[in-house]
């Protein structure tokens, strides 16, 4: 079989590797430290944690492009087992650092999880999850669903269409999210009281989020979420990818094991989704490393966004067994811009994983603020706050000066433009958001959180 | 000849109140330097226990022991004992285990003198070639005169055996019993023998005694074995003498144990093994 | 003589099957012994493929959640690929070795002459070392290409011979219907296989080695870069104190020129992927430490509670509570109590010895050494009152009659209390790795699991046979030791 191969000419050969190039995944960016002037780091050998999702990419990127080397930094990287221990730890200190949900470093700060100061002066990229629901419940809210002239269904889908379908429901209707403070939870949260299906709120008594819920929503291990939709442990789930197109691509009973039927993009256009953090106290004792660390990592969120060549690089690179592990085709989704909903519904989706573009990588005070204010609303913060005490907690927890003196040093570096990140003296507010950003058409501005909660009609008084 | 060891109205009982039970009741025992005796019995009369209080194994309910006319006081190596079922420490080899014996008693002595010690004990039971060997590498015999050689290797002046041949098969328990008188008589020590086999005690000792069955066993008279030595297993079937005190062990056995079973109707406590009589 | 010994070592740690080979060797009655033979070794050799045929039957039916049950043909190749890695791991570790040498020989000689002629060859050095790295991996490269030829070959006709209307899946109405690229959707049994050829490895290792290349010889290009960038600065110093210029320009310079110098002296720690080699090793590692501990603390409790039952009977309840306890349980509390202790300096670092190593092998320890402990005080509390008597006869003292006579009376049960404790170590290590530490085999499978892919599947299952094999060889090892101190011999294999 082989010996037929061996024949061929050495000319075919060449032909055949110069497309290996591709397969063997990195080849060597000629002059990642050219222009890179490494600041004097106090610790060159680091050891980052991560969970096995696409969006630890910037991470992985950064140590196989050479980014962290350009730096001086010796960067090992752990996928770690769930983010309760990968926060514990970056708490002890085994880890220098890690790829955190976004609500992470706000919960551990303001206690509502494992309790420390940990900052984040690194967002690691907009949107990337998504609401998963079983086929067959799928099939069940199918028909409430509106419909355009060609009988596709028209994104996005509103919890309203599923709501008929909890409510001749026998039974717990179980539903999958990641962590008590990751986005998911806050975003099945805010997609199911969107179209009135109550969540279930959190109070002093019931630290699961149960009371008064139409559904049960429970934490589970991202990777094992289409296990337990199999297994119907779940009936369906809020978590990042691969894990929705997982669902899409296994099969169950002869059709597929699960639909998506939103994306977060959908739920809250260009939402804020995984950080960088470290603990207050690392960041003060070695800011130098902070700063090369922040350094590299944004430019390889710029590699990421730069190219689509560059995406179907870092899918190969990231399909490896010690970092996300999952099959190509399974990554290449969402990460080259495609969303397949059903099988024959695939959607272009650009902007569905973005590291770098809309100076993604800034930690606004505004998003903090949003996961307070989420937390506020279901519970976990029981107390009624003055706005001025969410700016000051976000003040806390993100730290926009840091990222910008990085970023300051990429530009004199000319590593990156001047126009990738917000100016210099800017607030670290988004603008209001705009009529269709939310799914249920709220304005949020994050200068005045309270009233925003107040807009709600499902939230904990 | 002077009394080596006396038993003074020794009394032994387990347990207390209504639980208790007396094994052996009014001992009264006395044996001279130099003098061989055999007490004979039936299986669980009580002889390991009166072997264990001459030893010092066990302390009397009431009574008196004493030993060379004083107290007696717990163990001695004066006293070797010879178990029944030989007692080896199996983790050690045959040297190993005389060498215990001999390190314990005679803690001054140098490594090499002790080692010679060893040798000379292990060559008087003819097991030199085996003194590497492990217990479990030996057959019975071979144990047997392991412990034999243990419990003279600490020169005790007194000899307590405790029915050592009887589990051995009976061309083996010849041999040995030929041994054990050859070495009392060169070592001169005095010896207590306990046995269920009524010719080994007149084969060897020089005096018979028997033990009631218990409970509250007592001693029986003693029978003077007035043989003359060596005694030749061959000529002695069709010795007069012989005979006639053979006759009168065994019928004075028999007696004292079919009162046994008149007194106690509801307790048959039957020997499980019965006195040879061919 | 030597055929004697070698049967009574075979005998000794159980292999009796190997004893009729060696007598058949020496000629000895070669008509029984090969019955012995085929008795011996075609019988488990009957069962063993029995075993495989059914899960070779099963693997073309069974569905989970990632695909079909991967085959032993699958995870045989799977079992491959493992050994590749392992191999490109020792690569790696070779070049980054040289690395480190060429580093620091740099650095040493930066220290003392930045402009140095030996400078210039060891940058030379490092060219040569580029172009050789660049060859090699062209070399590789062409085999991957002929590689990947031939399964995308085997891959496509995999595909062709799916690719017909009897693997299509149907609507109700019986149109074909279409999958998400538009091609006609495959039914399961096509897919399945599809994929199980796609996702069959191959050239691992050279790809693999490709890969090292590449990265050390972009290590090798920043190392010389900064090089050169220490030299211009060190130029421009020169330049300017010549000319006397800008105070503020030198400034720069020069710090410029030593934040490059730092970063070529700085050592790299080594940071490998790990390799299922590394796993078992430091598996074994971790279980042997547990069960040292479970046996240092387990014999002398075990010993202490056989010689006084009022010591037994007062922690007996907390021995009968403790035992059953899972170390999914142990093995959380654990994690708090050893980060407690050794938290901030106190932190445990290096390459076994971890906080993590304390967490896996006290939860080994912890649920393990129960076996021992009430085997100890078993052994010593049922010692032979002969063995006693010996010891009253011999007037031994405390000290000898518990090192002379108890201990040794008791070693056959504590062997075998030492027996179990390796054997529950064993399978315990497993879950408490996947719980507590980030390395091991445990953790291994705990990642695979969670790459959710029938490849990974595969991987569990050699780590099955893996901890299959390790465990075996384990207890083998007990069980001999076990034969070895027993004065009888019942030993149970």
């Amino acid at each position: 079989m082989l010996s037929k191969y061996l024949g061929a000419t050495r000319k075919t050969l060449k032909g055949i590797f110069v497309s290996t190039v591709m397969l063997v995944g990195v080849s060597v960016q000629a002059g990642v430290d050219e222009n890179t002037i490494p600041l004097d780091v106090e610790k060159n050998n680091l050891h980052f944690g991560f969970i096995k999702l696409t969006d630890c990419a910037s991470l992985v990127i950064a140590k196989e492009k050479g980014f962290f080397e350009a730096e001086g930094l010796n960067v090992k990287l752990s996928a770690q087992k769930n983010w309760v221990i990968l926060l514990d730890n970056v708490i002890k200190g085994e880890l220098d650092g890690a790829h955190m949900l976004a609500g992470q470093p706000i919960g551990a700060t303001v206690g509502v999880s494992q309790k420390a100061d940990i900052i984040t002066a690194f967002s690691m990229d907009l949107n990337g999850n998504g609401i998963t629901l079983a086929t067959d419940i799928w099939e069940k809210m199918k028909p409430n669903v509106p419909k355009d002239a060609n009988g596709k269904v028209i994104h996005p889908i509103k919890s309203d269409s599923l709501k008929p379908v909890i409510e001749s429901w026998d039974g717990d209707f179980p539903l999958g999210m990641v962590f008590p403070v990751s986005t998911h939870n806050y975003e099945l949260r805010y997609w199911l009281a969107a179209g009135g299906i109550h969540p279930g709120f959190y109070t002093a008594t019931d630290p699961q989020g149960h009371t008064d819920g139409d559904v049960v929503i429970t934490p589970n291990a991202p990777p094992l979420m289409p296990s337990y939709l199999n297994s119907r442990a779940l009936l369906g789930y809020c978590v990042g990818e691969p894990w929705n197109q997982k669902a899409v691509f296994a099969t169950k009973d002869g059709k597929q094991l699960g639909v998506p039927v939103v994306t977060n993009y959908e739920i809250w256009k260009n939402n804020p989704e995984k950080v960088f953090g470290v603990t207050k106290e690392w960041a003060e004792k070695y800011p130098q490393t902070h700063l090369a660390v922040l350094k590299a990592l944004i430019r390889a969120a710029k590699w990421l966004d730069a190219s689509e060549e560059n995406r179907v690089e870092a899918v190969k690179i990231l399909s490896r067994s010690h970092y996300v592990g999952a099959e190509e085709k399974v990554l290449n989704n969402s990460m080259t811009g495609t969303f397949v909903f059903e099988r024959g519904d695939r959607v272009s989706m650009p902007d569905f994983n973005v590291f770098f573009r809309y100076k993604a990588n800034y930690p606004f005070y505004s998003d903090c603020i949003w996961f307070l204010t989420q937390m506020r609303r279901w519970g976990q913060l029981s107390q009624d706050q003055p706005d001025s005490w969410y700016l000051e907690t976000a003040k806390k927890i993100y730290r926009p000066d840091i990222y910008m003196e990085a970023a300051a040093l990429l530009i004199e570096e000319e590593n990156i433009a001047e126009e990738d990140v917000p100016k210099q003296g800017f607030d670290g507010f988004r603008p209001p958001t705009g009529e269709g950003d939310f799914i249920d058409g709220k304005v949020y501005d994050g200068k005045k959180p309270n009233d925003y909660i107040g807009s709600f009609t499902i939230r904990s008084k | 000849m002077s009394a080596l060891l006396e038993m003074k109205n020794v009394c032994l009982a387990y347990g207390e109140g209504n639980d208790k039970t007396e094994v052996l009741k009014d001992i009264n025992f006395t044996i001279n330097e130099g003098e061989f005796v055999a007490i004979v019995g039936f299986s669980g009369t009580g002889k390991t226990t009166l072997i264990n209080l001459m030893a010092g194994l066990l302390e009397p309910t009431s009574g008196e022991i004493l030993y060379k006319g004083k107290a007696l006081n717990g163990p001695s190596s004066e006293r070797g004992v010879i178990f029944q079922n030989y007692s080896l420490l199996p983790w050690l080899t045959v040297g190993g285990n005389v060498n215990l014996a001999v390190k314990t008693i005679f803690p001054e002595l140098t490594a090499k003198e002790r080692r010679n010690l060893v040798e000379k004990y292990v060559d008087m039971v003819n097991l030199l070639p085996a003194i590497d060997k492990r217990p479990k590498e030996l057959s019975g015999g071979m144990r047997q005169r392991v412990s034999v050689a243990r419990a003279l290797s600490v020169n005790p002046s007194m000899l307590l055996m405790d029915e050592p041949l009887s589990a051995l098969d009976a061309l083996t328990r010849a041999v040995l019993q030929d041994q054990i008188l050859e070495i009392w008589k060169e070592e001169k020590k005095t010896v207590v023998l306990i046995t269920n086999d009524v010719d080994e005690g007149i084969l060897m000792a020089d005096r018979i005694i028997p033990l009631k069955i218990g409970p509250n066993a007592q001693l029986g008279p003693n029978y003077q074995v007035e043989l003359a030595r060596p005694r030749l297993r061959k000529g002695m079937n069709s010795d007069q003498k012989y005979k006639t005190l053979r006759n009168e062990v065994i019928h004075y056995l028999n007696k004292i144990k079919e009162q046994s079973e008149t007194l106690d109707e509801n307790k048959m406590v039957l020997p499980d093994v019965m006195p040879i009589t061919a | 003589m030597f055929k004697q010994k070698l049967i009574n070592a075979f005998e000794l740690s159980g292999l009796t099957w190997f004893i009729p080979i060696i007598k058949l060797l020496s000629g000895e009655n070669p008509k029984e012994q090969g019955a012995e033979i085929l008795r011996m070794l075609g019988l488990p050799i009957i069962a063993l493929s029995a075993f495989f045929f059914t899960w070779g039957y099963l693997s073309t039916k069974i569905q989970t959640s990632v695909g079909k049950l991967p085959s032993p043909v699958f995870v045989w190749n799977q079992s491959k690929a493992m050994i590749a890695n392992y191999r490109v791991e020792l690569y790696k570790k070779a070049q980054y070795e040289k690395f480190e040498a060429i580093r620091s020989s740099i650095a040493m000689q930066m220290d003392k002459n930045v402009n140095s002629p030996e400078i210039q060859s060891l940058l030379k050095d490092i060219d040569g070392v580029k172009t050789k790295f660049s060859d090699e991996s062209e070399k590789l490269n062409e085999q991957i290409a002929i590689g990947k030829e031939a399964h995308e070959a085997s891959v496509s006709a995999v595909k062709e011979k799916y690719n017909k209307p009897e693997f299509y899946v149907t609507s109700d109405d019986g149109q074909p219907l279409k999958d998400m690229d538009g091609n006609p959707q495959l039914n399961r049994e096509a897919v399945d296989e599809i994929n199980l050829a796609s996702e069959q490895k191959y050239m691992v290792y050279e790809m693999g080695i490709v890969q090292v290349l590449n990265d050390f010889s972009s290590s090798y290009g920043s190392l010389a870069s900064r090089v050169s960038k220490v030299q211009k600065y060190q130029n421009e110093i020169d330049e300017l104190t010549a000319t006397g210029g800008d105070e503020k320009k030198l400034a720069k310079a020069e710090k410029r020129k030593q934040t490059f110098l730092k970063l070529i002296r700085k050592e790299t720690a080594y940071s490998g992927n790990g390799s299922i080699i590394d796993y078992i090793k430091l598996s074994i590692i971790t279980v042997l430490f547990g069960f040292a501990i479970a046996a240092t603390v387990a014999i002398p409790l075990g010993i202490i509670c056989g010689l006084s039952t009022s010591f037994m009977t007062a922690i007996n309840p907390l021995i009968q509570v403790f035992r059953p306890v899972s170390p999914l349980a142990w093995v959380l509390i654990t994690i708090q109590i050893v980060d407690g202790i050794f938290v901030g300096d106190l932190a445990l670092e290096g390459d076994v010895f971890k906080n993590t190593f304390l967490h896996a092998g006290i939860t080994v320890a912890l649920c393990s050494m129960w076996a021992t402990l009430s085997n100890t005080a078993l052994g010593v509390s049922s010692i032979d009152t002969d063995y006693m008597n010996v010891a009253k006869v011999l007037k031994l003292n405390w000290f000898d009659r518990l090192f002379k006579i108890i201990i040794p009376a008791a070693i056959p049960f504590i062997f075998t209390g030492l027996r179990i404790t390796l054997g529950v170590g064993w399978m315990v290590l497993i879950v408490s790795e996947m719980m507590a530490t980030s390395r091991g085999l445990g953790w291994y499978i705990d990642q695979q699991y969670q790459n959710n892919k029938v490849e990974s599947l595969a991987n569990i299952i050699v780590c099955i046979f893996i901890i299959g094999l390790v465990g075996a060889c384990l207890d083998r090892i007990m069980y001999t030791l076990q034969r070895f101190v027993s004065f009888n011999d019942e030993v149970s294999a």
